[in-house]
């Protein structure tokens, strides 16, 4: 018999609220790993006086409840008003994440982190390591009750894609894993709704609407070439994961691999509509974004700006390449400024990104310059980065950060835009 | 350069904080950090007798220190003075030795 890969996947449930029970001993003797209810009706939610007073995560007491994640924290406390409120730790739960990760990467021979609650990981089959992957799953969601209090479920299939699928279903099994062998994936699939067909967004909605689509088998059955010409490059994937395909493959080194690119983001407690405000905080994501780049060794040669409008509706991303690679603020401002001043209609700015991209080694090798001394401002980053890191983003930063429109004070003490 | 077509889909999908990546590189190095060795009770009593003894007959030893990178071996005679433990090399020097570290004790 040839030996395959069963391909897994793990979702940790509600995990922020997971982890803030699992680490408070007063909830920690009553819960049951196949018993949700017997955890606290518990949200994790941002700041209530900022625009990130919704909720981040809810225990599933809660969510049974009527709270749900995104919702008012106002409204969550309306429809649960025995919700227990807490804010985000962010540190923490990356530590969590990275530690339960870690288990699941020790267990198998290949893994893949996915997000901060979801990985993939494989097992050959059949073999006599794994017997039985239901029970080797079983083992790994008891194995991580067991260390981290929290809760996971997990799908296994034949490809990436059908693991997360069998994952859903896995959410609605008792024992939290569901297998679908290779055998029984298509009968497995095609039932389902075309809604439920992960990683489409919108296009689930095309499928509906353009083809009369309802389950998953009425998209197997429409030919190739029609999804193609609808959804382009997208309409050959969405055909193969409607007939259980994927080619997706592991990079063990996922996290190691050079970046493609830098890039952050930052929403604002309010709409900007003067330049000179959102020059601010333009300057403070270029900082952080040339921080990364030069931590890692790297240097860009195209910088981007991304910009979203008042009610998160709306705005533009343009980006433009530059003769040489830089990671030096002083000599991508100017760009990220111009393309500011050709593409913002002057609309109100609720969030800004910054990028920077087409990356290579930042060699030792210097492109001197007639206008100023480069191994000197090299050197002067140098510092800048150093001081950075052993006392903090805010031990050194630029005084147009102490102005109203600053944000870098407040952003220093988040993760992800939560608090860390 | 890999396209949504033939690549790791979930690669170009995932959502992974910076902050997750720094933190997992960091707990990485953790793990592969040395550590000193446990030394059981009578490795500890016979490295204490074979030192005691080459400081009272004044006999040179050979004393391996940890260090996270690569362990650090010295040779010298051994001399208790101010409370601490100093090494005559051969050449002259006397260094201190942070007993803390000593992993092993030999006589040279």
């Amino acid at each position: 018999m040839a030996i395959e890969w069963i391909v897994g996947h793990i979702d940790m449930q509600s995990f922020y609220a997971s982890v803030e029970i699992a680490s408070n001993s007063r909830w920690a003797d009553r819960r049951q790993l196949e018993v949700d209810h017997t955890d606290p009706p518990l949200a994790v939610t941002g700041d209530p006086k900022r625009r990130s007073g919704i909720v981040l995560a809810a225990s599933p007491t809660a969510k049974h409840a009527g709270v749900d994640t995104a919702m008012r924290l106002g409204e969550a406390l309306k429809v649960c008003p025995r919700l227990i409120t807490v804010r985000p730790r962010m540190q923490l739960y990356l530590d969590v994440s990275v530690r339960i990760h870690e288990t699941v990467r020790m267990t198998f021979p290949l893994y893949e982190p996915f997000s901060v609650d979801e990985c993939f990981f494989a097992l050959p089959w059949p073999s006599e390591l794994f017997p039985d992957p239901v029970a080797v799953a079983r083992e790994l969601r008891e194995r991580i009750w067991d260390q981290f209090r929290i809760r996971c479920r997990i799908g296994l299939a034949p490809n990436k894609w059908c693991a997360k699928m069998a994952n859903k279903r896995a959410k609605k099994t008792p024992g939290g894993v569901v297998w679908w062998p290779k055998d029984r994936v298509l009968d497995e699939l095609h039932p389902l709704p075309v809604t439920e067909m992960w990683g489409l967004r919108r296009r689930a909605e095309v499928l509906q609407e353009r083809f009369g689509c309802q389950t998953i088998g009425d998209v197997a059955r429409v030919p190739v070439g029609r999804l193609r010409a609808v959804c382009g490059v997208w309409g050959e994937v969405i055909h193969r994961w409607a007939n259980g395909i994927d080619y997706s493959d592991f990079n063990p080194d996922t996290m190691r691999v050079p970046h493609q690119g830098f890039s952050n983001r930052m929403t604002l407690p309010r709409d900007y509509y003067e330049r000179r405000d959102v020059m601010v905080v333009l300057l403070e994501l270029l900082d952080e974004v040339c921080e990364r780049a030069r931590r890692a060794g790297q240097a860009g040669r195209r910088v981007g700006i991304g910009m979203t409008y008042e009610g998160l509706t709306g705005g533009f991303y343009r980006a433009k390449t530059i003769p040489q690679p830089s990671n030096r603020p002083e000599e991508l401002y100017p760009t990220l400024v111009a393309l500011l001043d050709r593409h913002w209609d002057g609309s109100g700015v609720r969030a800004v990104s910054v990028s920077l991209d087409m990356l290579m080694q930042d060699t030792t090798a210097i492109q001197l310059s007639l206008l100023e001394d480069v191994p000197r401002r090299k050197r002067y980053w140098q510092a800048v980065d150093a001081v950075h890191s052993r006392f903090g983003e805010t031990a050194v930063m630029r005084a147009s950060s102490l102005l109203p429109a600053g944000q870098i004070r407040e952003r220093s003490q988040k993760i992800g835009g939560h608090w860390a | 350069m890999t396209t949504i077509r033939d690549g790791n889909i979930f690669e170009a999908m995932r959502i992974l904080l910076p902050e997750h990546r720094t933190t997992a590189e960091r707990y990485r190095r953790q793990r592969a950090r040395r550590r000193p060795p446990e030394l059981f009770e009578d490795e500890l009593a016979e490295m204490q007798y074979v030192l005691s003894e080459a400081i009272e007959q004044r006999r040179p030893v050979r004393l391996t220190l940890f260090h996270p990178s690569e362990d650090v071996v010295i040779e010298g005679v051994p001399e208790l003075r101010g409370g601490r433990l100093w090494l005559w090399q051969a050449d002259g020097n006397r260094v201190p030795v942070d007993y803390r570290r000593l992993i092993r004790v030999e006589v040279s």
